[in-house]
């Protein structure tokens, strides 16, 4: 369990220093990363979901040299489609941007970063790989929607019907007096 | 002119627009009572009692054309439909029903006529238009009400045909699971290229159940309307097209 903590806030921390890394000398925007689905309550490693720019305090375990296992470090981002943003200074640059996948106690946990309009709009958590192999077999057999509605009686005007014939009943009725009429 | 009667054991309508009326009846008529007489498995000497009496025992050309429509969809089915009863015998009457009302559309064709439908306990064949100048229109029976319409449709020349459980008890029975007659389905009704593959594919797709109406919907040329016993109908993508 504690094993995992630590790797939880690891994570956190390595969230942390990525956006740290990227914020410019704007007013004090504040990012709201999204949790993974078990939360770290090990506050020594500042785990609260919000983090300023100017609260580098919350990074002070290991952000210096960016470790944990795995996390991404100097700013590395192996697997990641966007640049690294220069200094601390400039804006964002819009565009996608993903993590290195930080090894966390119950699997791989990768980060990607939205930017746009030159500001941190999202933080997303991407969570596999069992998950994603599970909602990619669910995907698959996804059955296509078919209209239903509740049948009731309609008035248009036919030429003929289809349909289960009348009732045993009623069918026997007519054929018992037709063979009558053929009796006769 | 129109004309009702019971033929092959089932109520019949066929309606013809066109001159000289009561030629092409008869002369459809004529061919259902051959029909029956050579198909019927309620007759000692027809050619299916033949067949299952003495599997050895040649059988004619539309007998072989009946059968290989059965097995044929015996296979696209995955065995939903077949002809074979759990006791062994062959009844090939899922089939003959659809066929005969083609074979019989074909007869008027061959006749003269071009406006005019076909129906044979429930399954349809249409040809040409209505009265109005315009396409025929079908209502589908509601299983629960008795003369009461639940659905209109202009099926344009395509054949139609509804498998149900409302008619003579549980006659239609799911060859997988023989002791369960199809409860959770009420009703399918299947609108088809021609009657032959309308009312081959209605009887395999009710004996499904539910999953019916899937297998009628990845059946390109087909759409279908089906009916469970709570009353909910379900319909394939293209079957709202059709409706009036």
């Amino acid at each position: 369990m504690k094993r995992y903590l630590i790797s939880a806030g690891l994570i956190f921390t390595s969230i942390a220093y990525l956006i740290a890394q990227h914020l410019g000398a704007d007013d004090g925007e504040h990012v709201v990363v999204a949790p993974p689905t078990s939360t770290s309550t090990d506050t020594s490693v500042g785990s609260s979901p919000t983090y300023s720019q100017t609260a580098s305090s919350s990074t002070s375990t290991g952000s210096d040299t960016g470790t944990g296992s795995g996390s991404s470090s100097s700013g590395s981002q192996s697997g990641g489609t966007g640049t690294t943003g220069s200094t601390s200074a400039g804006k964002y640059i819009d565009g996608s941007y993903t993590g290195t996948a930080a090894n966390a106690f119950y699997g791989y946990v990768q980060v990607k970063a939205v930017v746009s309009g030159g500001k941190l709009t999202a933080v997303q958590i991407l969570e596999y790989p069992n998950d994603r192999s599970t909602s990619r077999y669910i995907n698959s057999q996804a059955l296509p929607y078919l209209e239903q509605e509740a049948v009731a009686a309609q008035s248009a005007s036919i030429n003929t019907v289809s349909g289960a014939s009348d009732t045993s009943q009623a069918f026997r009725e007519s054929l018992a007096s037709a063979l009558t009429q053929a009796k006769s | 002119m129109k004309d009702s009667r019971i033929s092959m054991g089932m109520p019949v309508s066929i309606e013809i627009l066109d001159i000289d009326a009561a030629r092409g009846i008869d002369a459809a008529y004529a061919y259902f009572d051959e029909v029956d007489r050579r198909f019927s498995t309620y007759r000692d000497d027809s050619e299916v009692a033949q067949m299952n009496r003495d599997p050895q025992h040649a059988v004619s050309a539309d007998l072989t054309e009946i059968l290989s429509l059965g097995e044929k969809t015996r296979e696209e089915s995955g065995g939903f439909f077949d002809m074979r009863r759990p006791d062994g015998y062959i009844d090939p009457t899922g089939i003959v029903k659809g066929w005969a009302i083609q074979k019989a559309a074909d007869l008027l064709a061959s006749l003269g006529y071009q406006n005019f439908y076909i129906d044979v306990g429930g399954d349809v064949a249409f040809s040409g238009k209505n009265e109005a100048g315009g396409d025929w229109q079908l209502g589908i029976r509601s299983p629960f009400v008795r003369g009461e319409i639940v659905k209109a449709i202009a099926p344009g020349s395509r054949g139609v045909a509804t498998s149900g459980s409302a008619a003579r008890g549980d006659h239609i029975y799911n060859p997988h699971d023989p002791e369960h007659p199809i409860r959770d389905v009420v009703s399918i009704t299947v609108v088809g290229p021609d009657i032959v593959t309308a009312d081959r594919y209605a009887t395999a797709a009710f004996a499904m159940g539910q999953d019916g109406i899937r297998f009628i919907e990845a059946i390109p040329g087909c759409e279908g309307y089906q009916i469970s016993a709570a009353g909910i109908a379900t319909m394939t993508s293209g079957f709202r097209a059709l409706s009036v």
